[in-house]
């Protein structure tokens, strides 16, 4: 980010002084007032004193209106860096995520020696035997423990998943299911999904996270009122240079985008939604994804008929095993 | 009872597994990696495969794929210290490749054995 350094605005007040002088220098060379004077005597009908008197006042409103151009592009440049700065949180939390999600995973192998024996152990302990206290303690504590773990594994759920599915179109199939359980009735849902796709370039929960996303994108679009929805999983048609496993259109009925607006809607923090109701970084989130794993979206949209959405979807790299999976990124 | 074979990678848990299992009378074997679990049933006869998924060398999905191909009806159990819940954790692809019961650790005495009988198929259960 740029900033308006104090020693600029000495020069730039160095810059104007020279600029009056050299104006003022040659004025008073030629006697330009004395010529003023006789040419607005010679031409009183044409009012000149009150277009000079104008033109003398200018330079008060036009302060006023450079101030204002200022004070705006200050607090522009402060909203793009406090942007910059909540980007980094969301990094922060994201890596945290991934730390949160692997201790979890072994804390959990730890307490099941705990949690299962000590259950076993509190059912073979006779209720009279003064040790059952003990032993349902130790149970009681291991359950908490496991309640613990679980709070943060939900917290780092996103990283947890981060595992390439073997099966594409049957895990399409079951992520489609659950968008018909938050699809609105008011919107009617068509699928089509092409059978045996090859294996995707990428974590299941990111092409999830992309899905969802332009999922609700389009349901938001349609706002309540009755529209289409239609989701397609397809292999690419046509030319494919870049190896591209599959294209998912997800395309509705909605106001549609403008094409002003359309070259401004995977902006990080473009929203055109309440206060609340959108981050503006669901595009965003959704581009960074694809280009990171070497696919792309493209967006066709016209006012009043709706938007289309296109994903092209890497296929698997020599380094990810047809067969199924990759470890945890 | 039953005969279940059990590929766990951390021995506390493999002890703890067994030692549940045992309490219910099951007999069982185990190993510690999917390679040598595979070939341990390649040469015994088992009723029931539990299985973690997270483990080095050959992982818990694999296992799962190599005997969905070479022992179709036998019945298998995944278990897993991933999320629980959630849509797309390991036992969810677990479940899509063909594991009867996905558990997720730490997993209750109580609810081990229960998810084992019902994976079990009934007439094994009454004879042995
Ligand atoms: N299917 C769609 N129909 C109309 N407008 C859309 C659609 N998808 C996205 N948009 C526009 O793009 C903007 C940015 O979307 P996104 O990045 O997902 O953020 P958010 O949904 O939080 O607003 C939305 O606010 C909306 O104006
Ligand atoms: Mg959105």
């Amino acid at each position: 980010m740029r900033r308006y350094l104090p020693s600029q605005k000495w020069r730039d007040l160095g810059i104007m002084a020279v600029f009056l002088l050299l104006m003022w220098i040659p004025a008073a060379e030629f006697e330009a007032f004395e010529w003023l004077h006789s040419f607005t005597r010679a031409h009183e009908t044409w009012e000149l004193d009150e277009v000079i008197l104008l033109v003398l006042l200018l330079p008060l409103p036009l302060a006023w209106y450079a101030v204002r151009r200022a004070r705006e592009a200050t607090r522009l440049s402060q909203r793009a860096l406090e942007s910059e700065r909540d980007l980094s949180h969301v990094r922060k939390i994201d890596s945290l995520g991934t730390l949160a999600g692997g201790l979890a995973h072994e804390l959990n192998n730890q307490l099941q020696p705990l949690v299962g024996l000590s259950e076993l152990l509190e059912a073979e302990t006779p209720q009279e035997d003064p040790r059952r206290r003990k032993v349902e303690l130790i149970y009681a504590g291991s359950l908490k423990a496991r309640e613990s773990v679980d709070r943060v594994l939900r917290f780092a759920r996103r990283e947890a998943a981060g595992f390439v599915v073997h099966d594409t179109s049957e895990a399409m199939r079951s992520m489609v299911e659950l968008m018909r359980l938050s699809c609105p009735t008011t919107v009617q849902m068509t699928v089509s999904l092409a059978d045996d796709l090859p294996p995707l370039g990428m974590a299941w929960a990111d092409v999830e996270s992309i899905a969802m996303n332009l999922f609700s994108n389009a349901v938001a679009a349609m706002d309540g009122s009755p529209g289409q929805l239609d989701i397609r999983l397809h292999p690419p048609s046509g030319p494919n240079p870049n190896g591209h496993a599959a294209v998912l259109t997800v395309s509705d009925t909605g106001p549609g985008i403008s094409e002003a607006q359309q070259q401004r809607i995977f902006d990080p923090y473009f929203t055109t939604k309440p206060l609340g109701a959108g981050t503006g970084l669901g595009l965003w989130q959704v581009q960074t994804l694809l280009h990171a794993a070497g696919g792309r979206i493209e967006v066709q949209s016209e006012l009043g008929r709706g938007t289309e959405m296109q994903v092209w979807l890497p296929a698997a790299g020599a380094g990810q095993s047809a067969q199924h999976v990759a470890e945890v990124r | 009872m039953a005969h279940i074979f059990l590929i766990e990678d951390d021995p506390l848990v493999r002890e703890a597994f067994e030692l549940i299992l045992a309490s219910d009378g099951h007999r069982v074997s185990s190993a510690a990696d999917g390679a040598s679990g595979l070939r341990q049933i390649e040469q015994g006869r088992y009723d029931l495969v539990i299985t973690d998924i997270m483990m080095p060398e050959k992982d818990g999905v694999e296992v799962i794929n190599a005997l969905r191909k070479s022992h179709r009806d036998l019945p298998i159990i995944a278990v897993s210290g991933g999320a629980r819940g959630s849509a797309t954790d390991y036992l969810h692809i677990a479940k899509v490749l063909g594991a009867v019961e996905v558990l997720s650790k730490p997993i209750g005495a109580k609810e081990l054995l229960a998810a084992v009988k019902k994976a079990l198929p009934p007439e094994d259960g009454e004879q042995r």
